[in-house]
């Protein structure tokens, strides 16, 4: 499903190159659930970013099922976010002035779902994560985990083949956590949704079944759990 | 989805409310104005286009030698020219004379009714003009003498609810049948009337000047011509036809040049001696427009530095909606339709304050326009349509600009920064909003000053204390020697005089002089005026003596000139000359030879626009035009005595005709009433544009002050004086006010020599207003700076520290 080659991201500084990304190299398949580890500054983000079109590589090449990714165009990658790609991020992200239903409801706005079919929809998310009594509550009126349940939910509404966390919990207590990566591990067994997510915590690795361990812009190891 | 961008832009509304009443507020104004502005242009334009044949119908006017290549340009005709041009031209459909007279008495049931405001008109006035008829019958209207037409309002005034139709009502003796009733003048008539009464009427009381004489000019002529011809071949041919009827005549050939003026320009482009009413200006049009699109540009500059200052915040909204599949093109129609929406609901508000004025409105400009909705659909859908290309322009730049940024940078948030190109653009339309309020403040400030000028200038005379009673009939007329030996007695009255012209007004009885050993005649307007004249309006003598009451031959040997006409004569040695004049009862022409005793310092008869006019006085006698007007001038400032004194004294002369006055000071500054309602109309919008203006940079100020409030407060934290942190906003302030300035007085300058080239006498530029406009922008926004800049350096800099 997605295929790195040779990837470079750096910053021009002056006379200095400074790489953020340097060298990588990386297979994802389908139905993977992966996670990228590694000390801070050591580029998960970026290359996260990356591999959800929200940044572009200076070098390299990227395939995303099969297509290169530097000849779509701005309208194809918004295709792609719109039916392909849902991304969690550790600051929530969610609309202040939208209530929790009309933050989950918009992804479906741009995917031009009919009214009575998107009314349906966001009904069952609620239901999922129950928080149907939160449905009309603003963003700051919910505790942090809650916040990102609807984060998940917005990220689950399009049905996405892909699903981007950057750090999900990081601002989660560890009951929180849990609720977030078990609702992760059961999309990726029973529908066989693809997961790449960043985290700092060993604990929330052990529900994916790989971990990419990234040290200066560098994938220094790969798969350690298979090799186990 | 376009629910969800209201519903969004609705609660960000709420969320930043001073801030939304400010952008709404703002371009509420804004709109209003513009509203009001091309109320008055459209009314304006449309004098005199409610009459059917507006088109073909042309007022015949004037151009008559006064001597020494000087011409006169007059609305004004002899009373001949219309029947003639119906009777020679079969290309005239319909030849019609008007002649207003500003009162008379009516003797009504028994009873004396004064009115104002009359009209004299042949019969074909109304095949002419379409004033509509609500009783009678146009086709047998004025076939006669001796037949009135009221208007509805007239009729309600003299007749209440009786119909007055058949009723005979008597003007000095002469017996009137109404025999119709029309609709009352519209207000965008160039002449209004109260009633019109068939001209045969009074054809026998007219002097021998007007109906025998070729030469006179005493009325107005419009003529309807056929559709075929055009004006300009029409006007060769009368001044072809005028000048070889009387070729043997000589003078009287080049006498008079007649020239024909369409119709719809009269009210807004002719500017004649003796206009039928006062007319409006275009110039004053073209400023109203240019004052209504400035105030919408400030308006719009203002809507574009909020949104864009306010669309900051949004930033991170627009991210999100990225990460979730927004393409640009969404991006860039949700902050377009937000900025709609605040356009519409400006917009609504701005109808909603116009119907609310709009009664202030006709009373500061004197016009009648009716509530807008739903009377002018066309317009207000003009002006909506207007008001959203104005929210597509103003939100257009803001949307643009938050469609490009990168998905990454606005999610980061705080590393968004500043937008330098946007905040140059910013910085570039705060100043031209600057530049274009100091062009409208100085402009303000020079125009307040011309009209006070215009109206403390020293007149020559002392209009203070000064009352003038219009005599209204002959008869009257006749009994002033006894009325003033009457007046004189009393303790309150100082001095009285009479005067055949009206004071103030245009002098007009031109009449032909010569003087020593010279053989060519000068035309020079005569005033006619009793003893005690110059006492009574206080004039001065600069040369020679005054007329003397001891002295019987000063009655026909006599005059005194004022220093125009001593110019106009060639005379070095005015007094001691002989001028050889002629005197004009009314009916009979007689000559005056005289000497000039005296020299008049030039004082103002008329409005300052125009030069002071040479003129003749000469002391009545038998022999010279009947006086007018009764002037009195009072000891004190006790009026209330002086006019009830007046008018007993009135009504033991006037065999019951009712008492009117006026104090000579209020008809002077009348001659000022145009300039004076523009000044108000000016002076209100500028101040809105002005107000406009510093709720942009409040606006402005308070985001800025917002957006760097955890700069303040660190900077707080660090030590900074309160002060410091002001100074920094004032100081980067400053300089847009300052560029702005220097940017806007040349401007200024031009636009003001240029208005100013108007008037006759006007005052100077100093200089001094451009610093005063300049100090009274830099204080108005300073202070605002400040003030906000101040309530956020006081703020506890830990509270506001936490909530970052
Ligand atoms: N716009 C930028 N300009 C300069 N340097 C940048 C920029 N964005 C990221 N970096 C640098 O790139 C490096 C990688 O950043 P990145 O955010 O990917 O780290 P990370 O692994 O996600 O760290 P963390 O665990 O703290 O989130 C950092 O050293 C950062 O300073
Ligand atoms: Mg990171």
């Amino acid at each position: 499903m997605i295929k790195l080659r040779n990837i470079d991201r750096y910053i021009d500084k002056r006379l200095q190159r400074n790489f953020i990304l340097k060298g990588i190299d990386l297979d994802i398949a389908e139905g993977d659930f992966v996670s990228i580890m590694g000390p801070s500054g050591a580029g998960k983000s970026t290359l996260l970013n990356i591999i959800g079109f929200l940044d572009d590589a200076n070098e390299g090449e990227y395939y995303f099922l099969d297509e290169p990714v530097h000849s779509l165009n701005e309208k194809q990658k918004s295709e792609y976010h719109r039916s392909y790609i849902g991304f969690v991020f550790q600051a929530y992200h969610l609309i202040d002035e939208l209530t929790v239903y009309e933050n989950i409801e918009m992804p479906l706005l741009y995917r031009k779902v009919k009214g009575s079919q998107r009314k349906s929809m966001v009904a069952d998310m609620l239901d999922r994560f129950n928080i149907v009594a939160k449905k009309d509550l603003f963003p700051n009126q919910l505790s942090g985990g809650q916040q990102q349940l609807v984060g998940v939910a917005r990220a689950l509404i399009g049905s996405p083949k892909l699903i981007l966390a950057d750090e999900p919990t990081g601002n989660l207590h560890s009951d929180q956590s849990k609720e977030i990566m078990e609702t992760f591990k059961k999309l990726n067994k029973e529908d066989g949704v693809t997961i790449i997510q960043v985290t700092h915590s060993d604990e929330m690795a052990s529900y994916g079944d790989r971990v990419i361990n990234l040290q200066d812009g560098a994938v220094t190891e790969n798969n350690p759990y298979e090799e186990e | 989805m376009l629910k969800n961008y209201f519903k969004i832009a609705f609660r960000s509304f709420k969320k930043n409310k001073a801030y939304s009443a400010i952008n709404i507020f703002g371009l509420a104004i804004g709109i209003t104005s513009l509203i009001f502005i091309l109320l008055f242009i459209q009314d304006e334009l449309s004098y005199d286009k409610f009459h059917e044949n507006k088109d073909r119908i042309y007022r015949v006017t004037g151009s008559y030698d006064r001597g020494e290549q000087k011409r006169v340009e007059s609305a004004l005709t002899t009373y001949q020219l219309g029947p003639q041009i119906d009777f020679q031209f079969p290309q005239v459909e319909k030849a019609v004379r008007i002649s207003p007279n500003n009162n008379s008495n009516f003797l009504i049931n028994g009873e004396n009714i004064r009115q104002e405001n009359i009209v004299f008109a042949d019969s074909g006035f109304f095949d002419v003009f379409s004033f509509p008829l609500v009783e009678g019958d146009k086709k047998h209207l004025f076939k006669v003498a001796n037949e009135a037409v009221l208007t509805q309002s007239t009729a309600q005034k003299m007749f209440g609810d009786v119909n007055p139709i058949g009723s005979v009502i008597e003007m000095d003796g002469i017996p009137i049948t109404i025999s119709g009733i029309m609709k009352d003048t519209p207000s965008n008539s160039h002449f209004s009337a109260s009633m019109i009464i068939s001209s045969e009427t009074i054809h026998d009381q007219y002097p021998s000047w007007v109906r025998d004489n070729w030469s006179g000019t005493s009325h107005y002529t419009y003529i309807l011509l056929d559709k075929n011809i055009s004006p300009e071949v029409f006007e060769q041919e009368l001044n072809k036809y005028w000048d070889s009827t009387f070729k043997e005549y000589g003078d009287l050939a080049q006498y008079a040049e007649f020239s024909l003026q369409p119709l719809s320009k009269i009210h807004l482009e002719s500017n004649l001696v003796n206009e039928i009413q006062a007319n409006g200006n275009l110039t004053y049009v073209y400023i109203f427009g240019a004052i209504g699109f400035i105030i919408v540009v400030i308006a719009a500059i203002n809507y574009m530095n909020l949104a864009t200052a306010q669309s900051l915040n949004r930033t991170k909204e627009v991210g999100i909606r990225k990460v979730l599949g927004a393409e640009k093109g969404h991006v860039k129609k949700q902050f377009l339709s937000e900025s709609l929406l605040i356009s519409t609901i400006a917009f609504v508000v701005a109808l909603i304050s116009v119907e609310i004025i709009i009664p202030f409105f006709n009373q500061i400009t004197g016009k009648n326009i009716d509530v807008i909705f739903p009377n002018d659909l066309p317009l207000i859908f003009a002006i909506f349509a207007s008001v959203l290309v104005i929210g597509l322009i103003s939100g257009g730049y803001p949307s643009f600009w938050l469609s490009r940024l990168s998905i990454i940078r606005t999610l980061k948030s705080n590393s968004l920064g500043s937008n330098r190109g946007g905040e140059l653009l910013k910085r570039g339309l705060v100043t031209l909003q600057f530049s274009i309020s100091a062009i409208v403040l100085v402009s303000t400030i020079l125009i307040s000053k011309q009209i006070q000028f215009v109206q403390n200038k020293n007149l020559g005379i002392n209009p203070e204390q000064v009352l003038v009673i219009p005599f209204q009939n002959s008869e009257i007329a006749n009994r002033f020697t006894e009325i003033k030996e009457e007046l004189i007695k009393e303790s309150w009255v100082s001095s009285v005089t009479a005067t055949n012209n009206p004071l103030p007004g245009r002098i007009t009885n031109w009449r032909p002089y010569r003087t020593n050993g010279s053989d060519e005649n000068l035309s020079v307007p005569t005033i006619v005026v009793h003893d005690d004249f110059i006492e009574t309006i206080e004039a001065e003598i600069s040369e020679g003596r005054n007329f003397s009451k001891d002295r019987i031959s000063d009655r026909t040997n006599a005059y005194l000139i004022n220093e125009a006409a001593a110019r106009f004569l060639n005379l070095t040695n005015p007094v001691g000359s002989k001028l050889v004049g002629s005197t004009f009862t009314g009916n009979e022409w007689g000559s005056k030879d005289a000497e000039i005793i005296g020299v008049v310092k030039d004082f103002h008869f008329t409005s300052l626009h125009d030069e002071i006019q040479p003129v003749v006085f000469s002391l009545s006698s038998e022999q010279t035009t009947p006086l007018n007007n009764l002037a009195v001038r009072v000891r004190s400032e006790d009026f209330e005595t002086a006019i009830s004194g007046l008018e007993r004294t009135w009504n033991t002369f006037s065999n019951g005709v009712p008492f009117e006055y006026s104090f000579l000071q209020d008809d002077i500054s009348l001659l000022y009433d145009a300039e004076k309602k523009f000044l108000q109309l000016f002076s209100i919008f500028t101040t809105l544009a002005i107000i406009i203006s510093c709720l942009g940079i409040l606006g402005l100020v308070a985001f800025a002050v917002n957006q760097k409030m955890k700069e303040i407060c660190i900077r707080k934290v660090l030590g900074a004086d309160v002060v410091d942190i002001i100074w920094s906003f004032v100081k980067s302030y400053s300089q847009l006010i300052i560029i702005s300035n220097l940017l806007a007085w040349p401007i200024a300058y031009v636009l003001m020599k240029d208005w100013l080239e108007d008037f006759a006498y006007r005052v100077p530029i100093s200089g001094l207003e451009f610093v005063i406009a300049g100090s009274i922008i830099f204080l108005i926004s300073i202070g605002t700076i400040s003030l906000v800049a101040y309530k956020a350096a006081l703020l506890n800099p830990v509270k506001s520290l936490k909530s970052e």
